[in-house]
């Protein structure tokens, strides 16, 4: 992946699906997104409008009725169950609103982050000097060897984090990351967020009803009825990503 | 983290291992208990055959010079030799010597007597009086036969070419044992095939026993017979044993060079033994298959839940991109590591619960062997149960993570109604298969075992059916009523196949264990029915009377009430096919005493023997020396008088009357006398005849007049009006004999006799036919006539027909014991002296009996017998049932608790919706409370219904016994207490573990979560 290539990238993405009583449901129509290395997206809109759906699309997790969703180079709907797994595992990072599906409840802080680790060829020392790493970035170190259960939900939050991060992907998606947190621990979680941005390069693309976190965050595009808009972030600026893989000028991000 | 993750769900890892141990259990637990059964089945088989069908022996005829002993003793070790199994399983030889003496004494002129040394025989005798010989030229002496040759201990005998001495009087312990090989030894004491006690014509004396230097020194030509015993060892004997014993045995009964015979009914006995053990293998197979089915659907379930409880987890490796075989890992290595663990958890369960049944149930001293079998039993099972988990995890493992996350289940598709159809096709084609009459031998025996589980599988299938039918026509009315609670509760029963697997389950589990505890309760009541049937009462004594005393007379001494004890004379009948056994009761105490049933009958058993009596004239009782008898004789036809004799019945005499003649009786009036053999004893006069002086043959006819009978006693002559002056006091009995009428003036008995007749009348103290009761198996010859109790036959006028009589089953014959007795006219040869205890009094009447001067040498219990009828295999299978049956219910209850309390977690969205819309959560409560107690109580009905209609169709053609015994009538009735006890145990169990899933579950339910709400 070259300095241009979009870390996400959706053409005419289409997803319909059948209830339960067979009738077809369009969650997301003809949607065109792309997201840069390093840089920061909101999706917002009201509840029904297809935002997890675009996100559970963008993981991998459901393959798409139309459309392409090209994710760190890899087509996601042409690929095989474990050609996916392959991407979740290398590329992506996942942090879910409850704090609780993030992380196994009886494994440790330290346990949760290596069961995370899915990169190829790195040493056993070198996976440690990750998960040190990784749980002193999100300021948990002392917290190592507490079992997930045991933390707060700020904790486990962060701790999510970690996990998500493990193994450097490109991309984090995080589904209402700070939603059943209170607002200081949900700020200092999207501080985390955004330094793991500039820090790593990483690109975000957090879905969210909050105003203030779509605010901090460089382009927000709203779904409406399954259909995306873009407007440029209209809270403080963080300006572009400095860290490993600077901002393009792709799509309506803002800074 | 595999163990921390146990540990966080313990709880539901507790419960996988508990199952899964309990699969492995159920399938250990068959060959096991297949193993321990034939152990006891062998052991019992072998105890309840005669001491020659559990021993070998080795005879040796020759004179004394030969050293029978020594001939017998060295070919027995040769042969022994060469007999490995049959040396390990021997216990040590008994030898004795015998030689049988003419003109011992007159009784024994024919046969004459047998004199005997029998190593160790002091051990098993009980001294009467005096000691046991224990030099030569000493002997002793039964105390039967020293009563009736009048034999003190002192009184020198002439033993064949010697003098000896009687130095004790003896009474054989335990004649029918081991210790006396089956040998003929004892008349008096032989029990069952043998005479209680000897009487003046009989020459049944018991063997004179003396040391071997008496029997030896005979004489060096005396020819002697010298026999060595050796008995099986039963505590050492084992199944693996039986192939290689009845090789050894089938080659012992040879004559070989030297002179040496082999003789052993074993072979016959271990035949028989083999058969009834290998006749277990095929009802433990089919018992064990149901279970394991069972047990591994229910392992089945659990692992299911448990593996729909990690679902969140898998969700996530698969999230984190965790490849598909480290996540199939991650899935199932903790229920893995569970069922290994299981596998020797199972094991040690097993084992412990056979012990227990063992100890419960089988012939003492029964070992559990841990087997082969059991060990490829518990790899199959622990296969068996991986293979369960693989497939129940599964589901979870495929899920789509988007699935995982779904709050509420998707509706799953209901089970095919065509794969409920098949199902039930094939199970009430196998049902008509097995239990129709026309399928003869097929359906009849251990496969009838599989219908009971058809039946309850198609009642179930039917049943999970008809449930969800009857919740959804509820819709409405709950609705319309606006009962909230009963409407959320049977829409989620409607809507829910899922749950409906838990139904079936229960349903399957409730039906097996009500089957098996009916099953089990009916077989042990006819075990116990059988047992005290075919003993007769809670106990029974065989006795042998000293001479001159009546038992029953002993009886009524020793129990004042009437209702405790009573007496029973025996007598078999083997000139019948089949034989049948005739029994006297003193009828009033019968009733009380004996084993009675109310459908063995047309009446209650104390109805029936009240008819047992009759109007007769009293006995002519005569206690004296001198009989004297008034005869007038107004016309008498004869070339010269006949003589009157006196037929008189001696107390427990075998030989019949004794004649008294009294003198002719020619025309005129006569006083005639005679000496009486009465003086210290009562006598009873039977009849009279009248006979021809001489060898002469000649026709005779007139009338004889008995006007007067008196007897001389201590307190001079006494006359007995009654002799002749009751009216229908006599009878005549046989040809020649016309008519006998009483009246004030005496007894006319009219003769008209032929050439050789030989004219009598009897006494009528006793009914010409005596009433009798009689087995339905009685064949019609002998409802209406007896061999009686020795040579005298009587005729018998069957006053009711029983489906089963005490003691004899459907072929006994009950009379009165003082009519029969009378009608036996002191012929009591073959009359068997028993007393019959009620469960009361077994305790103290053996020790009444001796004070009293009454032997026992045998008893049997009615408890006893039932016991080893209820080890008997078909019970044994049905025992297995019953456990396997228990712990399927037990599993199903664990995994209708796992359950409910993992599907309740998953559904706390929901009740935390309904909280939001304003639901009280008492209403949620009492939904599901509803809910889950009508799943609970829909297993409960229908498998109580199920289990019981199971009963009512198969029971009958499940066997409860290794042989078919024609009575008692075997019952099938429901056994209703213990079917009540163990629903009412199931239910109340079920009903708590509802009340706290129920309360939990609405606990754990908060509107908080539903913050989780998808965008």
């Amino acid at each position: 992946m070259t300095a241009a290539t979009p870390v996400v990238r959706c053409e005419l993405l289409t997803q319909v699906y059948r209830d339960d009583t067979g009738n077809e449901v369009t969650a997301l129509t003809e949607v065109d997104l792309q997201v840069q290395p390093g840089e920061a997206v909101a999706l917002v809109g009201p509840s029904g409008a297809g935002k997890s759906t675009l996100l559970t699309l963008l993981a991998g997790l459901v393959r798409p009725t139309a459309g392409r969703a090209v994710v760190a180079g890899h087509d996601l709907g042409t690929l095989s169950e474990r050609a996916l797994l392959r991407v979740r595992a290398e590329a992506l990072g996942v942090v879910l609103q409850t704090p609780g599906r993030n992380l196994l409840p009886y494994a440790t802080a330290r346990q949760n982050v290596a069961f995370a680790q899915r990169s190829p060829g790195r040493s056993r020392a070198a996976r440690a000097t990750e998960i040190e790493s990784l749980l002193d970035a999100v300021e948990l170190l002392p917290w190592a060897r507490t079992p997930a259960r045991h933390l707060s939900g700020g904790q486990q939050q962060r701790l999510a984090l970690a996990v998500a991060l493990a193994g450097d992907p490109p991309l984090l998606l995080a589904d209402e990351p700070t939603s059943q947190l209170d607002r200081a621990t949900g700020e200092t979680v999207l501080d985390l967020m955004l330094a793991a941005r500039d820090q790593r390069g990483t690109a975000l693309v957090v879905v969210t009803h909050d105003r203030e976190v779509s605010r901090r965050l460089d382009v927000e595009h709203t779904i409406l009825d399954g259909r995306l808009s873009t407007r440029p972030s209209t809270g403080p600026s963080t300006g572009p990503s400095t860290g490993h893989r600077p901002a393009t000028s792709g799509g309506t991000g803002g800074g | 983290m595999v163990l921390q993750g146990l540990w966080f769900r313990r709880w539901v890892s507790l419960a996988v291992l508990v199952v899964a141990s309990l699969v492995v259990g159920a399938a250990v637990t068959g060959p096991l208990f297949l193993r321990a059964a034939q152990e006891s089945v062998l052991r019992d088989t072998l105890a309840q055959g005669a001491p020659s069908g559990r021993g070998v022996a080795d005879h040796y005829t020759g004179p004394v010079s030969d050293d029978p002993v020594r001939q017998v003793q060295e070919r027995d070790d040769a042969k022994l030799a060469a007999r490995p199994t049959l040396a390990r399983l021997v216990g040590p030889p008994v030898v004795a010597l015998q030689t049988t003496l003419g003109g011992v004494t007159p009784r024994a002129a024919g046969e004459g007597v047998v004199l005997a040394w029998r190593d160790g025989m002091c051990a098993h005798v009980r001294m009467v009086t005096g000691t046991c010989p224990d030099q030569a030229g000493t002997v002793m002496v039964s105390a039967s036969t020293a009563a009736l040759e009048s034999w003190p201990v002192g009184q020198p005998l002439r033993l064949g070419n010697e003098q000896a001495q009687v130095v004790g009087t003896y009474v054989p312990l335990d004649p029918a044992g081991d210790f006396w090989g089956g040998h003929p030894y004892f008349s008096a004491y032989a029990g069952a095939s043998g005479t209680a006690y000897a009487g003046p014509a009989a020459s049944g004396l018991d063997t004179v026993f003396g040391t071997r230097d008496t029997v030896e020194a005979q004489g060096t030509d005396v020819s002697t017979a010298a026999v060595l015993d050796r008995q099986l060892d039963l505590g050492r004997i084992r199944v693996t044993d039986v192939a290689a014993l009845e090789q050894d045995v089938a080659t012992w009964s040879t004559l070989d060079a030297s002179g040496v015979e082999g003789d052993t009914a074993a072979a016959v006995v271990l035949q028989q033994a083999e058969a009834v053990v290998g006749a277990l293998r095929l009802p433990v197979l089919v018992v064990e298959t149901q279970l394991l089915v069972l047990c591994w659907l229910v392992l089945f379930l659990v692992v299911a839940n448990a593996a729909e409880a990690r679902g969140p987890e898998v969700a996530l490796a698969k999230l984190r991109g965790v490849g598909v075989g480290a996540t199939v890992a991650f899935g199932l290595l903790d229920t893995l590591l569970l069922v290994l663990l299981a596998v020797p958890v199972g094991f040690l369960l097993a084992w412990a619960w056979t012990v227990g049944l063992a100890r419960w149930q089988l012939a003492p001293g029964v070992q559990v062997v841990v087997t082969a079998a059991a060990g490829w039993a518990a790899a199959g099972a622990g296969a068996g149960a991986v293979v369960g988990a693989v497939l129940a995890t599964s589901r979870t493992l495929r899920r789509p993570v988007v699935e995982q996350w779904r709050r509420a289940t998707r509706r799953v598709r209901a089970r095919s109604w065509l794969v409920d159809a098949a199902v039930a096709a094939v199970a009430v084609a196998g049902l008509v298969a097995l239990l129709s009459p026309s399928a003869g031998g097929t359906g009849r025996g251990p496969l009838a075992l599989v219908a009971p589980g058809l039946v309850i599988l198609v009642a179930a299938l039917v049943g999970s059916r008809v449930l969800p039918g009857l919740c959804r026509a509820a819709y409405g009315p709950t609705r319309r009523r606006g009962w909230v609670a009963p409407m959320l509760a049977v829409r989620q029963l409607g809507r829910r196949p899922s749950t409906l697997r838990l139904a079936l389950l229960l349903t399957v589990a409730f039906g097996l264990v009500v089957f098996g505890v009916d099953a089990w309760s009916v077989a042990r009541a006819n075990a116990h029915d059988r047992g005290w049937t075919e003993v007769g009462a809670a106990q029974v004594l065989t006795v042998s009377v000293p001479p001159g005393a009546d038992l029953g007379a002993v009886v009524d001494r020793i129990d004042p009430t009437g209702q405790q004890v009573a007496a029973v004379s025996t007598a078999t009948d083997f000139t019948r096919l089949p034989s049948v056994l005739l029994m006297g009761v003193q009828r009033d105490r019968f009733a009380h005493v004996a084993f009675w049933r109310p459908d063995f009958g047309p009446a209650p058993l104390a109805d029936l023997t009240a008819r047992l009596g009759s109007d007769d004239a009293p006995p002519v009782l005569l206690t004296g020396d001198r009989l004297r008898v008034e005869v007038d004789v107004p016309a008498m036809a004869a070339p010269e008088a006949p003589v009157l004799v006196a037929d008189v019945v001696q107390p427990s005499a075998l030989g019949g009357t004794t004649p008294v003649v009294l003198g002719p009786v020619g025309v005129g009036h006569r006083t005639l006398e005679a000496e009486l053999p009465c003086l210290a004893k009562v006598c009873r006069l039977a009849g009279v005849e009248l006979q021809r002086a001489g060898s002469t043959l000649f026709p005779f006819r007139g009338r004889v007049v008995l006007s007067g009978v008196q007897v001389h006693g201590a307190a001079g002559w006494q006359d007995l009006p009654g002799a002749v002056r009751t009216v229908d006091g006599w009878r005549p009995v046989l040809i020649g004999a016309r008519s006998a009428v009483s009246g004030p003036a005496g007894t006319v008995l009219q003769v008209d006799a032929a050439l050789a007749d030989n004219p009598t009348w009897q006494v009528a103290d006793h009914p010409a036919a005596l009433p009798a009761l009689v087995g339905a198996g009685v064949g019609e010859q002998a409802r209406t006539s007896s061999a009686g109790l020795g040579t005298r036959a009587f005729a018998l006028d069957p006053v009711a027909v029983a489906a089963a009589l005490p003691a004899g089953g459907d072929r006994g014959v009950v009379v009165d014991r003082d009519l029969a007795l009378r009608s036996a006219e002191g012929s009591v040869a073959h009359d068997i002296e028993t007393v019959w205890v009620a469960p009361d009094a077994v305790s103290r009447t053996p020790q009444q009996l001796e004070q009293a001067g009454v032997t026992v040498f045998a008893t049997s219990s009615a408890a006893e017998l039932a016991q080893v009828y209820g080890r008997q295999g078909p019970q044994l299978a049905l025992l297995l049932f019953l456990a396997g049956a228990s712990l399927a219910a037990l599993l199903a209850g664990g995994g209708a608790a796992l359950t409910l309390h993992l599907s309740g977690r998953r559904r706390t969205y929901e009740l935390a919706a309904m909280l939001a819309l304003g639901l009280r959560r008492r209403t949620l409560l009492g939904s599901l409370f509803l809910e889950q107690g009508v799943l609970v109580l829909f297993g409960v009905v229908v498998g109580t219904a199920a289990g019981l209609g199971a009963a009512a169709l198969a029971l009958p053609a499940i066997p409860v016994f290794s042989d078919a015994p024609t009575a008692p009538p075997l019952r099938h009735d429901v056994q209703v207490g213990p079917v009540a006890l163990s629903v009412a145990a199931a239910v109340l169990v079920l009903a708590l573990t509802v009340v706290v899933s129920s309360t939990s579950l609405v606990r754990s339910s908060h509107v908080d979560q539903l913050r989780e709400a998808p965008a």
